[in-house]
């Protein structure tokens, strides 16, 4: 049972990505296994977006495999990955006219199996979901008419309510306020209390120090580091990493990385 | 307003606007005539008007109506545009190069008919062969291929009417502006209505989640590229089947989905359905006042489709905000 629990959900080996010309990645080899939360850092447009959504099947690789549950994504139908893998995108870019329900009702769409409609369990799941990110006086607002913070939430209650054992999730905490940030990275750590697996695009080194026991730095020239946030989430690397100098604070146990001017 | 509510309200517009389609005209009808001469008993003018000429046009206008308008919902569904419309393909471009063109060589009505189909048959296969790249999730493509197409059938669209001379001329603008006076083929239209939109309104809720964007759509497990293929060729086959009943209709496809949308419906369970009806009963209202305001000169109904459209539309954005 252990053995089990332990298993890789999400592996890539020898993966190569590659957009526009430009790569990404070369060779990588990542486990992910169930509990575990990974932290994908690095400077604007060097590639995390395309990574995460070459993890989540949507992009498509230049080489090497991405494995679910140890076979290739590719081989799994989309409806069937979409009741394990959850994928939170940054940019949408699509209309949605209904009310926040029906959107955060959505994220029930992998498990529909009336041609009718949704069952009162998926209406409950996604009632929670609404739950959980406080949107519950928001319900009956059309989305199109939520504030950019409030579309993130929604989102992110829409996630929720998919129930997946691993998700992908890219810059999760963009356009929230402080207390919505804090509010959200706990939902996010009950999930991995409960076996979830996830992996999240940040900005804030706080906040993968605080969530994540692993972390992915990608730098601009391709190559990629990845190991606990312990060893890895230091001043040296994260100089490098983003190439500027930093100052670092220590606050109670807990440190800041602040981009000296 | 409620989707249910909203529906049922449609469904008793559409009696309203047979009858009302069914009463005027250059002959204008009491309803209790029009009642007698649907039981058809005996054989006056009132009943031979109501069954060769006014039943048959009222039903082309509705099915029309209605093909146009799930067409502009499934097209906005697939470009995820808000703008797009029935004809942003260029398929109604190429169809009224086809017709024109028959018209200046002075075809028959079969012939141009025909032209017509084979016009909107080569655009849907040139946009969708140049413009779609199955696997590739960006329909932008897909959608400026359209439009480029249609700007330069509108050139050839301008050519033909500038060779064109006095009646062939007018002929050609009633086509372009819509005409349901020479509809053709009413039960295959009404059978792909029928067919088309009860698919669509079961696979609704694939349609509601593309609308969200395609990565969502395909991360919540939608298989986005035969959903693109299908829903092309579906609006396609709705597109050509109104152009060949009355020509390219304008404002119907565009706005009967907004105006759902805007009464507050927007679930594609109630969305398509809605649209069906009130475009069916707004294009029989629109084509009896084309028959009527010059009776008994007929106006082309896409004139009535815009003027009656366009300040309800502006009344309802206003509104809203």
């Amino acid at each position: 049972m252990q053995q089990a629990f332990n298993n890789p959900v999400l592996e890539t080996h020898k993966l190569t990505v590659a957009i526009g010309g430009k790569v990404i990645c070369r060779e990588l080899d990542l486990t992910i296994r169930p509990g575990e939360c990974w932290g994908v850092l690095g400077q604007n447009g060097v590639g995390k977006t395309t990574l995460l959504r070459t993890m989540a099947g949507l992009h498509m690789l230049q080489s090497g495999m991405v494995n679910w549950n140890g076979v290739a994504l590719a081989a799994h139908t989309r409806r069937n990955l979409a009741q394990h893998l959850g994928v939170l995108l940054q940019n949408e870019g699509g209309e949605f006219w209904g009310s926040v329900q029906e959107y955060v009702l959505l994220g029930r769409f992998p498990y529909r199996t009336s041609l009718f409609g949704y069952n009162a369990q998926d209406e409950a799941l996604a009632q929670q979901a609404l739950a959980q990110m406080e949107l519950e006086g928001l319900a009956q607002r059309p989305y199109n008419t939520l504030s950019g913070g409030e579309q993130q939430r929604a989102a992110i209650a829409q996630a929720l309510a998919q129930q997946a054992q691993c998700y992908l999730l890219d810059e999760p905490l963009q356009h929230l306020d402080l207390r919505h940030q804090a509010q959200t990275m706990q939902v996010f750590s009950q999930l991995k209390e409960q076996g979830c697996a996830l992996m999240m695009v940040l900005h804030d080194t706080l906040w993968a120090q605080r969530c994540c026991d692993h972390v992915l730095l990608l730098f601009a020239d391709g190559h990629a580091l990845h190991g606990t946030a312990q060893e890895l989430l230091t001043r040296a690397h994260l100089e490098a990493l983003y190439q500027c100098p930093l100052r670092e604070l220590s606050l109670e146990g807990e440190r800041w990385f602040v981009a000296g001017v | 307003m409620s989707p249910r509510a909203l529906f049922s309200l449609l469904l008793c517009t559409v009696p309203l606007s047979f009858g009302f389609g069914l009463m005027n005209g250059s002959l204008p009808l009491a309803p209790i005539e029009v009642w007698y001469a649907l039981l058809g008993n005996n054989e006056d003018t009132a009943t031979e008007v109501l069954w060769q000429l006014r039943l048959p046009r009222v039903l082309a206008a509705f099915v029309c109506g209605g093909l146009l308008a799930l067409s502009g919902v499934l097209l906005q569904a697939l470009l995820r545009n808000p703008l797009a419309d029935p004809y942003i393909l260029g398929i109604s471009g190429g169809a009224a190069v086809g017709a024109l063109a028959a018209m200046l060589l002075g075809a028959g009505l079969a012939t141009t008919q025909l032209s017509s189909f084979t016009g909107a048959l080569l655009a849907i296969v040139a946009v969708f062969g140049l413009g779609f790249r199955h696997g590739e999730r960006n329909i932008y493509r897909l959608l400026l291929t359209g439009v480029v197409l249609s700007a330069g059938c509108g050139a050839l669209i301008s050519l033909l009417l500038t060779l064109a001379q006095g009646e062939q001329v007018k002929g050609m603008l009633f086509w372009l502006m819509g005409d349901l006076s020479h509809s053709q083929g009413l039960p295959f239209a009404w059978f792909v209505l029928l067919a088309v939109g009860l698919c669509a309104t079961v696979l609704s809720g694939g349609l509601d989640v593309l609308a969200g964007g395609l990565d969502k759509a395909a991360a919540l497990g939608v298989a986005v590229g035969q959903w693109q293929v299908g829903l092309y060729f579906a609006a396609a086959v709705l597109t050509v089947m109104a152009l060949q009943l009355g020509g390219s209709i304008g404002f119907v496809g565009l706005m009967m989905p907004h105006a759902i949308r805007l009464l507050g419906v927007s679930a594609h369970r109630w969305l398509i359905p809605s649209s069906i009806l009130l475009g069916g009963s707004f294009l029989v209202l629109a084509d009896t006042l084309a028959r009527m305001v010059w009776s008994p000169l007929q106006l082309p109904v896409g004139i009535f489709t815009a003027l009656l459209g366009v300040p309800v539309l502006l009344w309802l954005l206003s509104r809203r905000s």
